[in-house]
């Protein structure tokens, strides 16, 4: 069976009038089902438009996908008709938003939100799409869901609207869960809830999941293998327990090193110097060899490759990748 | 009074000496009205007797979930909101007792930095001015004098001193927050209240703005009081830490004693709740269940008890006193005598 979602050198890029914004250039990853992908990077990165883009949608204009492939279970999504992508998006690939206050709309009940995705999809009548849109709340763990379910979103708490989120991306059965940023705007204890629901439905429904994030902790928590992107590029690849044990890109290294611990004795923090690249005007080579205390020559020239170290580890980096450098040479 | 009234086992009557800044007994209720005619409905207890104390040179970390009530005890601290009841000492004085000469001349000593690097810097101002108001509005410097002062201020933070002239919006987050440190540092003070400073920054900006506050601190002999929702963050730069629920310091200790051994079952839970960069750690998690009830109508007796799992007949009625196990270690539940017991 073919891979649930291939991305094979994706470029999206934004027109803007300050010059051309490379969000996303070159970035290559796959998710097979039913597992847990963790997609870390600060923000302006590309991770979000990354996600957009597998949805097909980027505000066009100033966005355009320019280049690249996307293949979800074989097909290409490029390739695909508007009304193709319709009946893909929220019934195969259903995505989760940053923000639970402003993707709901004030103006409906949860019921009807969820409902109309059901409706849609699964061709169910109102009336039963609003008895599963019930369903939906109860699996996701909100009390009194009937009552809920006629309920607007401002009158529920902000995790009980990022369940409402998740109620409505699951209602169809997706394959795939794009979650971009799913707790970030919650509480610690509220967030805790949020990911071991999202643990316990993977386990229930066997949907792989996307997960968007800019938290270490998360991802160490989440994920089974991690893609860390930097100013829209994959600059490393690893499973997670690899990738926290012995970072490969000097990016990796220095994140991983600048967080405050809780449970290890830490003295002063690590620090990248500089700042994340202005997406306009991108240094040459490595677009991350002016914050990188490894930097050679070769690093100012020339853009390095994701190279595979074995292992099922990538990194795209010339001092770590020995090997592909006397390639090269 | 509705109630019990708080036991406060902080201290007595009279203010301690040796340090810079103590709470006691805080309160700060915001009124909400209804109704057509704007009645009294009930108070919002956003601060709902609050005591601690801050020593000369230490950093005092103060953490909690939204609506916790962090931010208004800092503000109310720097009496940029009046308290319902209560009093703050600074060096000794109950600053509610000032009069409005008294109390500018004493917000020189007291200074903040803001959250959001983006909109607490006014855009139409350079940052020469944003830096040097305080200067001009204390006094302290004009002209020449001023813009000399603003150029060291700005390469304290590790500015470049010759953007004196730009914009807020010609820099970027972290360096915004670099100008926000440096209006605080203007005038000396002896206090800088830190609100979330470094929440809205990006990974690799939060460890480079938490080092200048460490290395300023050092150079300065500066005092913190460390307001932020990242735990990590948190026991990172403090020397005590206090943690919050619903208007009230439930536990505070030592950094490291309280990561150690939390005594509060909240502090418990909050601890477990944060997701560790560790992937091959494993270890029980506390879930708590529901969402925090609302300070507007908070439970009665400990307000934790509709959340806790060790919950007794006796937290329901009874608002736990707040004392002090030893070592400065203070904790406000009925059940930790009998818990550790077992």
């Amino acid at each position: 069976m073919s891979r649930l979602l291939e991305l094979d050198k994706l470029k999206t890029y934004f027109y803007t009038e300050e010059g051309v914004v490379l969000a996303v250039d070159g970035v290559s990853f796959h998710i097979e089902r039913g597992e847990t992908l963790g997609v870390v990077g600060e923000s302006g990165c590309g991770k979000s438009v990354t996600a957009l883009s597998i949805l097909r949608l980027v505000p066009n204009p100033p966005g355009r996908i320019i280049g690249g492939d996307i293949l979800f279970e074989g097909q290409s999504i490029l390739r695909k008709t508007e009304a193709q992508m319709r009946d893909l998006r929220g019934n195969d690939i259903a995505m989760i938003f940053q923000e639970p206050m402003t993707s709901l709309n004030p103006v409906y009940t949860c019921g009807e939100q969820i409902a109309e995705a059901i409706e849609l999809h699964q061709g169910l009548r109102k009336r039963e799409a609003l008895e599963k849109a019930v369903d939906m709340l109860k699996l996701v763990g909100i009390p009194g869901p009937e009552r809920r379910v006629r309920e607007y979103p401002h009158q529920l708490s902000g995790g009980m609207r990022q369940r409402v989120m998740i109620a409505m991306a699951l209602s169809c059965n997706p394959k795939l869960l794009m979650a971009d940023e799913p707790t970030t705007a919650l509480d610690v204890t509220i967030q805790a809830q949020i990911l071991e629901l999202m643990k316990d439905l993977k386990q229930e429904l066997g949907m792989a999941i996307m997960l968007i994030t800019h938290d270490l902790g998360v991802i160490a928590e989440m994920a089974k293998r991690v893609v860390v992107m930097y100013a829209g590029k994959v600059v490393e690849e690893a499973d997670v327990a690899g990738l926290f044990r012995k970072p490969l890109h000097p990016y990796t290294e220095g994140l991983l090193s600048s967080i405050p611990r809780l449970n290890r004795p830490q003295g002063r923090l690590h620090v990248i110097t500089g700042q994340v690249p202005n997406p306009v005007n991108l240094p040459p080579g490595c677009r991350f060899h002016p914050r990188c205390p490894y930097t050679e020559d070769i690093c100012l020239q020339r853009e390095p490759e994701l190279v595979d170290t074995g292992g099922g580890r990538l990194v795209s980096c010339w001092v770590r990748a020995g090997g592909s450098r006397a390639e090269v040479a | 009074m509705p109630g019990k009234r708080r036991q406060v086992a902080v201290s007595g009557e009279e203010p301690r000496g040796d340090v810079l800044v103590e709470v006691k007994d805080l309160k700060k209720w915001f009124p909400v009205t209804g109704g057509v005619f704007g009645r009294l409905v009930g108070h919002v207890k956003a601060v709902d007797g609050v005591s601690f104390y801050i020593k000369p040179g230490e950093t005092l970390g103060l953490v909690g979930e939204s609506g916790c009530g962090k931010t208004t005890t800092g503000r109310v601290i720097l009496r940029l909101l009046e308290p319902t009841e209560g009093a703050v000492y600074f060096e000794g004085a109950n600053i509610f007792d000032l009069n409005r000469e008294q109390m500018r001349r004493l917000r020189r000593q007291m200074q903040i930095v803001f959250q959001d690097p983006y909109s607490s810097l006014n855009p139409r101002m350079t940052v020469g001015d944003i830096v040097g108001e305080a200067l001009e509005i204390h006094g302290v410097a004009r002209g020449r004098s001023k813009e000399k002062r603003v150029r060291e201020l700005l390469d304290v933070v590790g500015l470049n001193p010759q953007h004196i002239r730009r914009y807020p919006h010609e820099f970027s987050g972290g360096q915004r927050q670099r100008i926000g440190v440096a209006r605080a540092l203007a005038l000396n003070p002896k206090l800088i209240i830190c609100d979330e400073p470094v929440s809205a920054l990006d990974v690799s900006i939060q460890s480079q703005i938490l080092n200048l506050l460490e290395d300023l601190q050092a150079e300065f002999n500066l005092t913190y009081l460390f307001i932020a929702h990242n735990l990590s963050v948190v026991k990172h730069i403090s020397d005590r830490v206090g943690v919050m629920y619903l208007g009230q310091v439930v536990e505070l200790g030592g950094a490291e004693e309280l990561f150690a051994n939390p005594l509060h079952p909240y502090t418990e839970a909050l601890l477990s709740a944060i997701p560790l960069p560790d992937p091959e750690l494993k270890r029980d998690r506390i879930i708590l269940e529901g969402d925090v009830p609302s300070p507007l109508n908070p439970p009665s007796g400990c307000h934790f008890h509709t959340r806790c799992r060790w919950v007794q007949p006796i937290c329901r009625d009874e608002n736990p006193p707040f004392v002090d196990v030893g070592d400065e270690h203070f904790v406000a539940c009925h059940l930790r005598k009998t818990r550790e017991k077992q």
